[in-house]
């Protein structure tokens, strides 16, 4: 079944008027220019960026602080082993620690000690000669 | 006593070094005239005061010990040479061979008694560095020696005048004759130096422990009762060492004056002796222990 339309050939033609015919438009209207306005420093958005700075920065110190101090165990820096002194009772030179004969006792004490664990009794040196009383002149 | 060959460099030192710094002198020094020529003879004289100390020095019991190494090196070779000889001898059997052998043994009597006399002017070097002989113990010891060396000196003088392998045998029988006594005079010196040392030490300590006892005296005036019974107790204790050592050093002096006869028998007793000298040193050890801790009682309160 054709449908009721109309075959290409038989379609009304477009009739466009030529460009001269046109009528002229007008023209624009000239450009005034522009009214400044008087400039003003927006301290609204420069005071919210301000806090916001602060609030930042606040905020980021919290966070290492709370970081370092190893409250949640993420970001823990090694600690020496905690040292505890050995309790020592505290002993008080007696009267005559400073005397002059209890120095020179002290020196002679240290001296004779040395000397004595020094020295060796065992002198190589000393071992005698072996001479031969075997031997027989002419036998 | 020979002079070695280092002592004898040391001695012309001084000698040797004034034509060197002459020629130093005037080979660096532009200004070589009146005004530096007496900078030479300064050195010069500087150098000789080091240098003098050098042979004093040496002189003491290492350079006797030095010599004495040396004659008993010589010793060992003319005992080889004497045994080549007298082996050439008996398989040629002829009279220059045996000449020959009766030299080398001469060589070799004399030999072994000065290597014996070079031990003993050892010997009595070490006495003379010993600090703690006493007046009666010196004496003796140095009158062991003189006989000794008097003795080999005689038999030194004997060897070289032998004609006959019968007159080598008789000087060699005078040296063995006196071998027992030569061996006791070793050991007897040996033990006697040792021994010495030990009472230098005692009386060392006789001497810090007499201070130890004025500090403990003194130190009674401001103490508590239970800290000088503690210094009463370290006292008591560095007393009762030192008698221990005592004893030690009266059983070692009576064992040295038995060291005589069987040369054997004589080993035996100087072992013993040693060991006493070991148990002696062991007290003086003990003895500064005790005395270390005597100091810290004083030192705190």
């Amino acid at each position: 079944m054709a449908p009721e339309s109309l075959p290409v050939e038989e379609m009304p033609p477009v009739t466009t008027a030529p460009a001269e015919e046109q009528p002229a438009q007008a023209a624009p209207p000239p450009a005034q220019p522009p009214i400044k306005k008087p400039f003003t420093v927006p301290w609204k958005p420069i005071a919210i960026g301000f806090v916001a700075l602060i609030a930042l920065m606040i905020a980021g110190s919290l966070l290492s602080r709370g970081g370092t101090s190893g409250g949640n165990g993420t970001t823990q820096t090694p600690q020496g082993a905690t040292t505890y002194p050995t309790p020592t009772t505290v002993q008080r030179l007696s009267q005559i620690a400073t005397d002059s004969a209890f120095l020179q006792f002290r020196e002679e004490v240290a001296s004779f000690s040395a000397i004595v664990t020094t020295f060796t009794l065992q002198d190589g040196s000393l071992v005698p000669p072996i001479l031969d009383t075997e031997t027989q002149i002419g036998q | 006593m020979e002079q070695s060959l280092e002592v004898r460099f040391l001695s012309a030192a001084p000698f040797l070094t004034y034509p060197i710094v002459c020629i130093i002198a005037t080979t660096f020094c532009e200004c070589y005239d009146e005004q530096v020529r007496y900078i030479p003879v300064f050195l010069v004289f500087i150098l000789s005061l080091l240098f003098v100390q050098v042979p004093v020095a040496q002189a003491s019991s290492e350079q006797a010990y030095r010599d004495y190494q040396f004659q008993y090196d010589v010793y060992r070779t003319r005992l080889n040479e004497y045994r080549i000889a007298y082996t050439q001898y008996k398989q040629f059997n002829s009279l220059a061979a045996q000449q020959d052998a009766l030299e080398r043994g001469k060589l070799f009597l004399a030999q072994r008694s000065q290597a014996a006399k070079t031990y003993f002017l050892f010997l009595n070097e070490r006495l003379s560095e010993n600090p703690g002989l006493g007046t009666g113990e010196l004496p003796f010891y140095r009158a062991v020696i003189t006989n000794q060396v008097a003795y080999l000196d005689q038999n030194l003088v004997l060897a070289p005048s032998a004609g006959s392998f019968e007159d080598a045998r008789r000087v060699s029988d005078e040296f063995v004759k006196n071998n027992e006594q030569m061996q006791a005079a070793y050991r007897q010196i040996i033990a006697g130096i040792q021994l010495g040392y030990l009472n230098y030490f005692a009386k060392r300590f006789d001497d810090i422990g007499t201070a130890a006892q004025a500090l403990v005296a003194q130190s009674k005036t401001f103490s508590t009762p239970q800290k000088q019974q503690s210094m009463d107790r370290w006292l008591l204790s560095l007393s009762n060492k030192r008698s221990l050592f005592q004893q030690k050093s009266n059983t070692i002096r009576s064992k040295i004056s038995l060291l005589t006869g069987d040369v054997t028998e004589q080993d035996r007793l100087l072992l013993e002796i040693q060991t006493t000298i070991g148990g002696a040193r062991q007290d003086l050890v003990e003895l500064a222990a005790n005395l270390k801790e005597l100091e810290t009682a004083l030192l705190y309160e």
